[in-house]
């Protein structure tokens, strides 16, 4: 199928490479031992997530010998999520540093967290997300031009793929020749994707590029997040501060990974999740209020995250009476804990009519996913946007029927589609 | 506005210093909370919503950053 470029790499090539170390292609359901192992030490179990299923953790790198934790339980998730001062970020600073550089979101714990947060949290609130769903909808409607008239489609690579890396790049001032470079940069950052020093490069020049246009939207300010961000600003007691170039960059390279990724699979998972339920699909065709329900038990069910990076005991603690000796790493595992069956009947079930309950999808506690909202309405739009346009959505019968796979992120093979 | 006294008589008060815009709220209890341009939560002075609704949306918020408390209890 398509490349981006005449004997280069295409981007279903780099998803491939970038998820492969990951677990895609290895497991394709891991919940069935998520439930075996759930009911033990309160679901707290004492490996990592990649040792439970026989493979090497690309993540561990950086803390080699330490002792491995996984939350399976809700009870077991929610509590390391909360407990932030006991299970701190400091473990994923050190994991991420070649990533996301010194300064990110994710890598540093409260009070500098907080206030980095409350700096550039503006960016995804109600008035920015005007700015947002202005990218959003005329990218999806360009897309889907593009191949509405062939009747067939692979829609993961065509059009799940191709609409939130778009999104962050408009929002960020990178020029439109630049998008296929940028996604890839963004794909080779993203945790345990790919070598340190490859993460590493990828970042530096991301760094440089950002640099630049930050330089001009300080020339000239233009209706784009970078120009919201320069802008922004916190009071303390000691006055007024504005956000520092060092902490632009770092959510720059934290907001890549983490919004390139996420998104697009979660939307291809819940376009095969839909196929495979033709009564569904015709529902929501009918009876859009809906697809919010739709976009949120896709992501309690086969969220695209398998677990938030690990988190560092500070101290000799406890969880759920288990043991945990300072200096352990603990991985919150928020896909197992929204299949607890103590939380969510019947929580194997794929059900949109379920009663409305919070899940651990966008994580819980101090670090709740910054783009959350972003996230919500992107998967919303683009769910929607296909069903204006694409009628009798079904797998198309000439391809192998898709399944879903991966460990630490889930996606779905492809989404092979025909419609009208 | 940090504070409200809910129709039932409990008083909620939230604390925005907290607040990680989870959404929680504003979808469990629409006409009691909602976020702002800053991405933070703001109470809003009606609210219909049934105090069970805001009870649980205190309960489910991710930052323990919604409070419910009834008048009079210790």
């Amino acid at each position: 199928m398509s490349s981006t470029s005449e004997g280069g790499v295409g981007r279903q090539d780099w998803e491939r490479k970038t998820t492969s170390r990951t677990g895609a292609g290895v497991v394709d359901d891991p919940y069935p031992r998520f439930a075996e192992l759930r009911p033990t030490n309160g679901g707290v179990h004492d490996s990592s997530f990649f040792a439970m299923f026989g493979m090497g953790d690309p993540t561990s790198e950086a803390w080699k010998g330490a002792q491995r934790f996984a939350t399976l339980s809700y009870a077991a998730t929610e509590h390391v999520l909360r407990e932030n001062t006991i299970f701190t970020n400091a473990g994923i600073r050190r994991m991420t540093q070649h990533a996301f550089g010194p300064v990110s979101l994710m890598g540093s714990d409260d009070p500098d967290h907080r206030k980095f947060r409350l700096l550039v949290q503006p960016a995804f609130g109600k008035k920015a997300l005007g700015l947002w769903q202005s990218w959003v909808k005329p990218r999806l409607d360009e897309l889907i031009d593009g191949f509405v008239d062939k009747g067939r489609t692979d829609l993961y690579f065509e059009y799940c793929s191709q609409f939130p890396v778009f999104v962050i790049a408009m929002t960020l001032g990178v020029a439109r020749d630049d998008l296929d470079w940028f996604q890839e940069q963004a794909g080779l950052m993203q945790i345990g994707a790919a070598p340190a020093e490859q993460a590493r490069a990828a970042r530096l020049e991301v760094e440089d590029y950002m640099r630049k246009v930050i330089a001009e939207r300080r020339r000239a300010p233009q209706d784009d997040l970078i120009s919201l961000l320069i802008e922004s600003e916190i009071t303390e007691p000691d006055g007024k501060h504005k956000i520092t170039e060092e902490q632009i960059l770092g959510l720059v390279c934290n907001l890549l990974p983490a919004g390139v990724g996420t998104t697009f699979r979660s939307l291809g998972i819940t376009l095969v999740t839909l196929m495979q339920r033709p009564d569904l699909l015709a529902r929501l065709y009918e009876d859009r209020s809906l697809v919010p329900a739709v976009v949120e038990e896709t992501l309690r069910w086969n969220g695209p995250v398998l677990t938030s990076p690990f988190r560092l005991a500070a101290e000799d603690t406890e969880i759920m009476g288990v043991k945990i000796p300072k200096g352990s790493l603990v991985e919150p595992g928020i896909a197992a804990a929204n299949r607890d069956p103590l939380q969510f009947e019947n929580p194997d079930v794929f059900d949109p009519f379920r009663p409305v309950k919070p899940t651990l999808a966008f994580s819980y506690g101090p670090h709740f996913c910054v783009g959350g909202q972003v996230a919500r309405l992107e998967l919303r739009a683009a769910l929607n946007a296909l069903l204006d346009r694409l009628p009798n959505l079904r797998f198309d019968p000439n391809e192998p029927e898709p399944r879903l796979t991966g460990l630490l992120y889930r996606m779905p093979t492809a989404v092979p589609a025909a419609w009208g | 506005m940090d504070t409200l006294v809910h129709p039932s008589g409990v008083r909620i008060t939230i604390d925005r210093g907290r607040c990680v815009c989870s959404e929680t709220c504003t979808s469990m209890a629409p006409q009691t909370f909602e976020t702002d341009d800053e991405g933070l939560v703001r109470l809003l002075d009606g609210g219909s919503d049934p105090e069970a609704a805001v009870r649980n949306a205190a309960a489910c918020c991710p930052v323990q950053a919604i409070r419910v408390e009834t008048p009079g209890a210790p």
